[in-house]
């Protein structure tokens, strides 16, 4: 008895200890290879999914005898947690697809975990600066290095459906009188007419940059918040009334929040629910062949007189890159590996891959329209002779001031805070984080 | 002499035994202590430390002594985040615990199909918290949902509010979900608790002409008394702890008009990055949780205690 007893006891301890020894036997039998982690969130259904992983897996056959490839795809927002919670553990990937801005970047540059590119560029036979705009790497910047390689760039387009705007007799508008007489008729007739929701500040936080830089000075007061910590400008403040008036008019959703985010905004003007979306690259491939087919591409008028740029302009911006862990770039084992796998996920062709995908390539590439979603290729074509604004999230210097800008978007559009404390929100963060 | 000699053999004998018992007893907690010490008591410990500093989360946390508690003081936010636990915690003790024994003693009482219908009860327990929440956000949905529609299909002239945006109604609208879902469980305790009271106690009320009320109240909450104390311990920790529905839902929003403390903590955590703000809000949750069960403890003491 007393002998089955210590048995047993061995036997659960071996239990329990056999997946830690068995963990460290597969990791032995690996060791000839260099193993890769790639962290990004182009995954689930994510229009880009299909295209990226399958260049991913490509790669890693490819290179099957030298590398091991792990896939770290995480969707959406949650993609930001895991990097961060990887940040706090120092595991980060060794590479990544992350957001530019100050507020996303600077946390991990000033802990000295990304590599500056300048490094990969020096040792790349493949991929060099000339090959992406400035205007790209500049989001990327921060104290005069570069810690991103741009990858996608995006340009926002306001979309009407046509059916709908014929079915009451209304045109598309051109003026703000125009526009809100539109609104007025829609909403007496049971149509949202504007797909404009706020959750977690998506999809609400590009459309209120719209707004800021339809003002004197907009895009200009924005930009300096890197410097000047000023939210409290003119424009803002401005753009925060207009949100309130456009609210108090009926134009967006009765309830934001449970149409906020980027599914149920779209949802809504898929189900012909809603009139007028403002809608950018990445949501083409949720956008129904059939509405897309009723859809008609316009410029949103000006909310305010002195304005003439709306038409111009758009929300426009390199919006994803590729950041590396610089602990895995200067351990001599991995490096040849990462410059491998940068330079295949920095090719011409995998960012023709992706654009089929609906994601406008950051690198100065030519695209054979005919192989994109014709949706997508509309969109190219209407917005390629607008400005690109960069929106207000890559001016922020500081990640808790984006976040209470974020979420008081969400008060802002629902109606809980008014204008004065929206502004008042976002500014007093910013004054206590400076 | 002899009976002597046996029981030195004997204690030398016990004393062996224990030993062995110790051995064994330490091996098999060994994993156990190990994970415990590892997963809850380091980082209880260092969540406390990184309360009392700066840190961003990457960067070298900075000691700045409490000024993240002064700081937690003074924003609306922590209060605002404090008094939705705390209206959730009193929700959950009516509605889950109270309501749960109430529903047992129905259902064994006045249902013939008892199982079926403690099985039907139990179902939301074990559907994931976050498919609730997405579930119930469908339903709030005033284009889509189906809770507009059947409100003004029974009351006329149904002015549905704004579910998840207004910010007098979005707290009621994320708790529904959540005690919907906990109350079978509560509801299984008890009938468990109900079921195993002696049936003679039961036959004994009756012939000394005892109604159904009298019973429920005079002999079956005396004697699900532990188990009661245990269903409150559970509300208690379980919306101290409440997260998920909230979070699915309405991602706490909008501001922080449906967020608990839980939610609060790691907004601060992981889209601030303000982590030492964040474990702040950890300790004043691990105080808030140990003054409650304490309360608990105090107003329900246990058998052992009482006697």
């Amino acid at each position: 008895m007393r002998k089955s007893k210590i048995l047993l006891g061995i036997v659960l301890m071996s239990v329990l200890l056999f997946p830690l020894v068995a963990h460290g036997q597969k990791d032995a039998a690996k060791s000839d290879k260099v193993t890769l982690r790639i962290a990004y969130n182009w995954t689930g259904s994510d229009p880009q999914a299909p295209y990226f992983e399958g260049m991913l897996d490509r790669f890693a056959k490819e290179n099957a005898d030298s590398i091991e490839l792990v896939k770290e795809g995480v969707p959406g927002e949650d993609h930001r947690f895991k990097i961060k919670v990887d940040a706090s553990a120092d595991n980060l990937a060794d590479v990544m697809t992350y957001w530019p801005g100050i507020a996303n970047l600077k946390p991990m540059t000033d802990a000295n975990l990304l590599l500056d590119i300048d490094e990969y560029l020096k040792v790349s036979q493949k991929t060099a600066f000339k090959d992406f705009p400035e205007a790209f790497w500049n989001f990327y910047k921060i104290d005069g290095k570069f810690y991103g390689i741009p990858v996608s760039s995006f340009k926002g387009f306001f979309l009407a459906n046509k059916e709908l705007f014929d079915k009451y007799g209304l045109s598309i508008p051109k003026t703000w009188d125009d526009f809100v007489a539109v609104c007025k008729v829609f909403k007496e007739n049971g149509i949202i007419p504007f797909a404009m929701g706020s959750k977690g500040g998506q999809p609400s936080h590009l459309y209120y940059s719209f707004l800021a830089y339809n003002f004197s000075q907009g895009y200009e007061e924005n930009a300096a918040m890197l410097e000047t910590w000023k939210f409290n400008t003119p424009s803002n403040i401005k753009a925060a009334e207009a949100i309130v008036n456009m609210k108090a008019l009926g134009i967006f959703p009765s309830d934001t929040v449970a149409n906020g985010e980027w599914g149920p905004s779209l949802g809504l003007y898929n189900d012909e629910k809603a009139a007028m979306i403002y809608e950018f690259p990445w949501m083409v491939g949720h956008i129904k062949k059939d509405i897309g087919e009723k859809s008609v591409f316009f410029d949103m008028p000006a909310y305010d007189s002195d304005s003439s740029k709306t038409a111009t302009y758009t929300i426009g911006a390199s919006n994803m890159g590729y950041i590396v862990s610089k602990k895995s770039f200067d351990d001599p084992k991995k490096q040849a590996a990462i410059v491998k796998l940068l330079d295949f996920i920095t090719s011409d062709e995998m960012f023709v891959e992706l654009s089929k995908g609906g994601m406008p390539p950051a690198k100065n590439i030519t695209i054979d329209k005919s192989v994109l979603d014709p949706m997508f290729a509309r969109s190219l074509e209407y917005t390629q002779n607008q400005t690109a604004l960069s929106q207000q999230e890559n001016f922020f210097p500081a990640p808790e001031a984006l976040s209470v800008f974020f979420d008081g978007l969400d008060e802002l559009f629902a109606g809980s805070i008014n204008a004065e404390e929206f502004i008042g929100k976002v500014q007093e963060t910013l004054d206590n984080t400076k | 002499m002899f009976s002597g000699e046996m029981n030195v053999g004997g204690n030398e004998l016990s004393r062996k035994g224990i030993r062995r018992k110790n051995y064994m007893g330490t091996a098999f907690m060994a994993p156990a202590f190990t994970l415990f010490t590892c997963f809850v008591v380091i980082p209880l410990v260092l969540s406390i430390y990184y309360a009392f500093t700066k840190w961003n989360g990457i960067s070298k946390p900075s000691f700045v002594g409490v000024l993240n508690f002064q700081k937690l003081m003074h924003t609306a936010d922590y209060w605002k985040t404090f008094s939705n636990t705390m209206i959730l915690l009193i929700v959950s003790l009516v509605f889950q615990v109270l309501l749960g024994l109430l529903l047992a003693w129905l259902l064994i009482n006045s249902f013939k199909l008892f199982k079926f219908f403690r099985a039907l009860l139990f179902l939301p327990v074990v559907v994931a918290p976050m498919a609730i929440g997405l579930l119930f956000s469908l339903f709030y949905n005033p284009e889509f949902g189906i809770i507009n529609p059947l409100l003004s299909f029974f009351i006329p002239n149904f002015n549905p509010p704004k579910w998840l945006s207004d910010s007098s109604v979005v707290l009621v609208s994320v708790i529904i979900p959540q005690v919907w879902q906990y109350i079978g469980m509560y509801t299984i305790i008890f009938a468990a608790a109900i079921l195993g009271i002696p049936e003679d106690l039961f036959e004994s009320a009756r012939m000394d002409g005892a109604n159904q009320w009298k019973v429920f109240t005079r002999m079956v909450i005396p004697q699900v008394r532990d188990i009661f104390r245990i269903c409150i311990v559970l509300a208690v920790t379980g919306s101290l702890k409440a997260f998920d529905h909230a979070w699915a839902i309405t991602g706490g929003g909008p501001g922080f008009h449906s967020s608990y403390l839980a939610i609060y903590m790691y907004k601060s955590a992981f889209v601030r990055s303000a982590y030492g703000y964040a474990s702040a809000i950890s300790v004043t949750m691990l105080l808030v949780s140990i003054i409650l069960t304490f309360i608990v403890r105090k107003l329900f003491p246990s058998d052992e205690g009482v006697s």
